[in-house]
């Protein structure tokens, strides 16, 4: 029985031995290991790869969610900022893939307004997490892996604008043609939504600071928009009114010159604003033939015409150290209020005064419902305006005049530039200054929406 | 013919069953084109992200440059020399995106304009003279979308022979 079991030890103990220096099915034990182990590293990295690539789409989410917050900004409408950047940093969040579930999480930080204009303002930060799956990761351990990423919009001003068309929906609301060359120093903005909004046509070239439309911006035919290193774009959000919020008081009671007033070829007449309130008002069209001299004042056309013919001329030559003229067409409304009409030829040379309720305009349409009025200034390399010209319902057509020392503001329901002279639309600092413009054109009104972080 | 047992033939067979020299090099064959088709598979796995990855920058880059030059759209066939075109933007998507060679179509890589309505409802981005806008507050995105077929290094069995890898962004522009 002993010797048995002895035995049994015996053979035992050799199986182990056997079995110890055996080699057989090593490598694919050994193989079977490091597949295991190369897997769990597969794994990781795919695991890695997809956490990494989900960062990637969350930082697009809270990118694009902060440019549309920072929309709310730039609208500035008077409602609820604060309420309107959320509203609009989700809807954009939303439509980048955003999915308010599974424990996502969307905050959008408001950043109070410093009323600052000038350089990168951020106004809103967007900051995202979201639950992204652990596929082999989850395997092995039990966790919820986020990823999270942030964002900072802001508004970028970048410069000023110093021709507007405010149309909102009309084609061609800033239209260049003909054989023009205009030199625009500072930005020309459309407001229209229009697939034709800004329109260069003709063999027409245009050099600006930059341009912005609210719909489109077309060059056709030989024209020729020079936008090398400038900043241009459409489907832009529409720029503010420059004058806008100017309140302008009534014209007088009672008629200067009543009836028609002409000033023949060949005659010079200088016409004095006696009134202490510096105003004077035409009853009547307007025809200048000859040399007609304003002094300094305000000048209502009430719902009267003022046409400057070709070889004649108007000026204010005593307009200086600030003084200046402003001319204001008035009436009842409808196509009561007159047209002013500046020929080709006419010598023109006028500036804004920059003090007083008209600080800074040269003309002033009063707004009406009739948007066919003719308001023409093809005066040509003899036209010298140095203030703005504001006409808020009607459109405006320009042609040639003004150095480069000048200060030029046009802000029209609609501007053209025709004809086939060389036009300069300036803003110099010094003669802005002189004529009542230097706010209007140090303030920086082109605002382009930018990530800041 | 009769083959006696103990003759040279089934020695041999017997024999050959038996040895184990070269049974490492058999394993490491078979363990090897495992190996070798796992390797590849995670090349294909990381080419694919990559390229997923590339594309992502791609759409983006396209979408910010949508942001300073947000481009014409829907311009009429008389005047279609739009200045800030959407050539520009899909010139600006190619760019990043290198391992496009040329310009794969809109069917693949597309730049559109998109708005709505408060409500989410899609509207018309345009308004024309005489039509009424159909909300006020409209919203327009611009949206940059790149699409590619990636093919597998190696046709793997049951998974086709490539993946459909898609990108987009749309950035609010006004």
């Amino acid at each position: 029985m002993l010797g048995n079991i002895a035995s049994l030890g015996r053979k035992v103990r050799a199986g182990f031995e056997s079995f110890k220096r055996c080699q057989r099915g090593a490598v694919p034990a050994l193989m079977g290991f490091t597949i295991l182990g190369m897997m769990g590293f597969a794994g990781m990295g795919i695991d890695g790869a997809n956490w990494y690539a989900q960062k990637r789409v969350s930082q697009n989410i809270v990118d694009a969610a902060a440019v549309a917050g920072a929309h709310a900004a730039l609208k500035n409408d008077g409602g609820d900022e604060d309420a309107q950047m959320q509203e609009y940093a989700i809807s954009a969040a939303v439509q980048n893939g955003y999915q308010k579930s599974n424990g996502n999480t969307l905050t959008v930080n408001p950043i109070p307004d410093t009323g600052q204009i000038t350089g990168v303002i951020p106004r809103v930060e967007v900051v995202v997490v979201q639950n992204v799956p652990a596929y082999f990761a989850g395997i092995l351990i039990d966790f919820q892996p986020k990823v999270a990423a942030r964002a900072v919009g802001g508004i970028l001003y970048t410069g000023k604008v110093c021709v507007v068309g405010l149309d909102p929906d009309d084609a061609q609301t800033v239209h260049f043609t003909g054989n023009n060359v205009t030199n625009v120093s500072c930005g020309i903005a459309s407001n229209s939504e229009s697939s034709q909004s800004f329109v260069v046509a003709g063999n027409a070239t245009v050099d600006p600071g930059f341009v912005q439309a609210a719909g489109n911006i077309v060059v056709s035919g030989s024209g020729q928009l020079n936008t090398e290193d400038d900043l241009v774009a459409s489907n832009h959000p529409p720029a503010p009114d420059p004058f806008g919020d100017r309140v302008f008081p009534d014209p007088p009671a009672t008629c200067d010159i009543t009836g028609n007033f002409s000033v023949s070829p060949n005659t010079q007449v200088l016409l004095q604003v006696t009134n202490a309130s510096g105003f004077f008002k035409f009853c009547g069209d307007v025809s200048v033939r000859g040399d007609l001299d304003l002094t300094p004042g305000t000048y209502f056309f009430h719902e009267s015409d003022l046409t400057v013919n070709s070889q004649a001329s108007l000026t204010c030559s005593t307009c200086v150290g600030g003084a200046g003229v402003t001319l204001v067409f008035s009436g009842t409304g409808g196509n009561n209020i007159g047209d002013i009409i500046i020929n080709g030829g006419a010598t023109v040379d006028l500036r804004a005064p920059d003090s007083g309720d008209f600080a800074g305009l040269l003309v002033y349409k009063q707004p009406s419902n009739d948007e066919t009025g003719t308001n023409r200034f093809n005066g040509g390399s003899t036209m010298s305006l140095n203030g703005g010209i504001y006409i808020p319902s009607e459109p405006l057509e320009y042609s040639g005049g003004n150095g480069l020392a000048s200060c030029t503001v046009l802000v029209a329901r609609k501007v053209s530039f025709t004809g086939t002279t060389t036009t300069h639309i300036q803003t110099n600092e010094t003669v802005c200054n002189e004529v009542g413009l230097g706010d209007i054109t140090s303030e920086n009104q082109q605002r382009l929406v930018v990530l800041v972080e | 013919m009769v083959v006696k047992s103990g003759s040279a033939v089934p020695r041999l067979l017997f024999g050959l069953l038996r040895r184990e020299e070269g049974n490492v090099l058999v394993d490491a064959a078979f363990a090897l084109v495992v190996l070798a088709l796992f390797l590849v598979g995670i090349a294909d796995l990381g080419l694919g992200y990559m390229r997923q990855m590339t594309m992502m920058n791609a759409v983006r880059a396209g979408s910010q440059l949508a942001l300073v030059r947000t481009p014409s759209m829907d311009v009429s066939a008389d005047s279609e020399e739009a200045v800030t075109s959407v050539s520009e933007i899909r010139a600006a998507v190619l760019e990043a995106a290198p391992f496009l060679e040329a310009d794969p179509g809109e069917d693949y890589l597309s730049v559109s304009m998109s708005c709505f309505c408060p409500d989410g409802s899609t509207t018309q981005c345009f308004v024309e003279s005489g039509t009424t806008p159909e909300c006020e507050d409209r919203r327009g995105f611009v949206n940059v979308s790149l699409t590619y077929e990636h093919e597998y290094i190696l046709p793997y069995p049951g998974l086709g022979e490539g993946l459909t890898l898609s990108a987009s962004n749309s950035v609010r522009v006004k």
